[in-house]
């Protein structure tokens, strides 16, 4: 029942993973599962995020100095890596926000109003 | 993030605790414990390209390419010892020939010599450096005696000046400054107009002049060449070069060629030295032409100075 699910949700567009991720941290810590299934949900179950690549994009953001890792305890008792958004990884979303957001209403432009098509 | 390295176990851990974590939330969606596990590595993806990923990114992932490559080479190197060995033989033969190859080129073709005008400069005949007259006459006109030199002297209309060098090089010993030891040294006869002819300026005293060139004995002085002096008695200032017997009975009577250090433009600059090592011999003592007058001499000067260089340079 899930592979039937996930095969119909959206891949995330090249270079969005960041921002999502960064976007989930705003909320506290959070481990790369809950990081996962945070923006699966936040999506409306929309957006399929690969496991395999959040975690390389998790160590890219900690390279980056946007997150920082800590070993801790999940609620269920589980040894887990959290990440917490660090002051730069706040401007970074702030920018990565605003460029996403003038991407998504310049392809709106482009693409036309809903329904418009045909 | 700098210095702080992280591990691969960390990574690989990680991983882990992400996988555990989809197990318990499966399995509280009701899923058995296999079915738990198998969704979740579906959901996790790739699992061994994300380790790979995370290798990539490390920053010494290089190190370890290097020390394959490394370790590689040395493997084939072995398998082949006597190419291996043919190959680094040659490598070393070029790299050495190299700068041997260039520091003749520079002597012989580069460098000016260290004299005034060097683009002036003729040498009589074909330049041929040292020999006698024995076989007289001279078959190719390439040695003049010492009278025909002082003809050309006084007959010259053309050249600003004509000097003369003795041409059978000679080492002999003598005492120099007292010593009780003899010495061996390098000594040239030359004519009196030898350094104005060269435009060479002495550091001390003063160099030979055409005076110092009238009959044979009568003159006993001796110019010093800088490395020498330098060597045998310290810094060029400390002491005069007066009244130092040389040989039988000559006197060092100046130093001439200035410090090497002076600069370049200056043809004296780097004089002695360069002078010095492009003609294999160590001329440091110039007798007048006391000497001269003893026998043969070689006819002189001068060739374009590159030429003559070579010559010196054969011997």
């Amino acid at each position: 029942m899930s592979t039937q699910t996930e095969k119909e949700r959206l891949e995330l567009l090249q270079g969005t993973l960041d921002l999502l991720i960064l976007r989930t941290l705003i909320f506290g810590p959070q481990h790369g599962q809950g990081i996962a299934r945070a923006i699966q949900e936040s999506s409306g179950d929309e957006l399929l995020v690969e496991h395999g690549a959040l975690y390389p994009a998790l160590q890219r953001l900690e390279q980056r100095g946007w997150v920082e890792p800590k070993w801790g305890t999940s609620e269920n008792n589980r040894r887990a890596r959290f990440y917490t958004l660090t002051r730069a990884g706040r401007k970074q979303l702030v920018s990565e926000t605003a460029k996403w957001r003038r991407l998504a209403a310049a392809i709106g432009r482009v693409v036309g109003p809903e329904g418009g098509e045909g | 993030m700098f210095g702080r390295k992280r591990t691969p176990d960390d990574f690989c851990d990680e991983i882990q605790a992400h996988l555990q974590l989809e197990i318990d939330r499966f399995r509280e969606q009701g899923m058995s414990e296999a079915d738990a596990r198998m969704a979740a590595r579906r959901s996790f993806g790739n699992l061994t390209g994300a380790q790979e990923r995370f290798y990539e990114s490390g920053r010494w992932a290089w190190a370890d390419t290097l020390g394959q490559n490394v370790r590689f080479g040395r493997r084939m190197l072995a398998r082949n010892p006597g190419s291996s060995a043919l190959a680094i033989a040659v490598l070393a033969l070029g790299i050495g020939a190299n700068p041997a190859i260039f520091s003749l080129l520079n002597a012989v073709l580069l460098r000016n010599l260290p004299v005034e005008r060097p683009g002036e400069l003729v040498l009589f005949g074909k330049g041929q450096w040292a020999g006698d007259m024995d076989d007289l006459p001279n078959r190719s006109w390439q040695l003049f005696s010492y009278p025909s030199y002082r003809e050309f002297q006084r007959q010259n209309q053309v050249y600003s000046d004509v000097a003369a060098i003795d041409s059978i090089l000679f080492t002999t010993h003598g005492r120099v400054g007292g010593g009780a030891n003899l010495e061996k040294i390098s000594a040239e006869l030359v004519s009196g107009t030898y350094f104005q002819t060269l435009g060479v300026k002495p550091i001390l005293e003063r160099v030979l002049t055409d005076d110092d060139d009238s009959a044979p004995g009568a003159h006993p002085v001796a110019v010093a060449n800088y490395v020498w002096w330098q060597r045998r008695n310290g810094p060029v200032a400390s002491r005069l070069a007066d009244d130092r017997p040389c040989g039988s009975h000559t006197r060092i009577c100046c130093l001439h060629f200035q410090r090497p250090s002076q600069g370049h433009r200056n043809p004296l600059a780097c004089g002695a030295p360069r002078w010095h090592s492009a003609a294999r011999q160590s001329q440091m003592v110039a007798l007048p032409a006391a000497g001269l007058g003893r026998d043969r001499l070689e006819g002189l000067f001068h060739c374009p100075s590159r030429c003559r260089i070579q010559r010196r340079a054969e011997h």
